[in-house]
């Protein structure tokens, strides 16, 4: 999503569970909090590495993820809130990047 | 519950810095709370047809000066998969929290999709709260 790369790709499993790949493509890891409906918890993406994120099956109503990822100037100078809805059939995604200079 | 982030920024000047962001799915027509930074102000929305509305509460004691230019926006919203086909809206808001001698800036991005065949509307913002430079 920005110039520092990271790429977020989602997908439906075969057991209707939807699959976030939140890649970092940097070189540092960067510290994130996660809500993953209602469930809220502090996680890291390691350098240069995907981190996948399983939301619930489809079947079973609306799925919520949202992340802020937090800045590592200078490599990844951005702010970045990732909301995932995912249900009835469609995933939506929608994110905030701002520089913090 | 209120399913808010925040978490504090490092800036290179060692300035106070925040970011706070939420998510909530709301009836067209009801209040919510968005955003709530304790001790300096709450962001309410509503949602009225094709309006989003914006209540502000200053919890500071202090004096809150928002700013005139409208669609203040700092920074940028992405949309992915099928949010483009849910009608997205976007809004910036700005304003500054004065207390005695301290400062702090205020700049939220606000961005909505709507969910026709639920009836809702998703509201969503990212705010950065960052400490003024000394006088």
């Amino acid at each position: 999503m920005t110039e520092a790369n990271i790429v977020v790709s989602a997908a439906v499993g075969t057991d209707s569970a939807i699959e976030v790949i939140v890649d970092n493509g940097t070189d540092v890891p960067l510290q994130a909090g996660q809500d993953l409906d209602g469930a809220a918890e502090s996680i890291s993406l390691a350098a240069s590495a995907a981190k996948s994120i399983r939301l619930p099956g489809a079947g079973s109503g609306v799925h919520r993820l949202h992340l802020q990822i937090l800045p590592h100037p200078p490599e990844f100078p951005d702010v970045v809130t990732l909301l995932v809805t995912a249900g009835d059939g469609s995933i939506t995604g929608q994110a905030f990047v701002t520089a913090i200079e | 519950m209120h399913g808010q982030l925040n978490n504090g920024l490092d800036v290179p000047d060692g300035r106070l810095a925040l970011v706070l962001s939420a998510a909530k799915e709301i009836e067209p027509g009801s209040r919510a709370m968005l955003l709530l930074a304790e001790g300096l102000f709450r962001l309410d929305v509503v949602v009225a047809e094709d309006t989003l509305r914006t209540v502000l509460r200053n919890l500071s004691g202090g004096v809150i000066e928002t700013e005139t230019t409208l669609g203040t926006v700092t920074g940028e919203s992405v949309l992915f998969g099928d949010a483009a086909s849910h009608e997205p809206g976007r809004a910036g808001l700005g304003f500054t929290i004065a207390t005695g001698a301290d400062a702090v800036w205020v700049r939220a991005m606000i961005a909505t999709l709507r969910f026709a065949d639920r009836g809702t509307v998703q509201v969503a913002a990212q705010a950065i709260l960052l400490q003024a430079p000394a006088a």
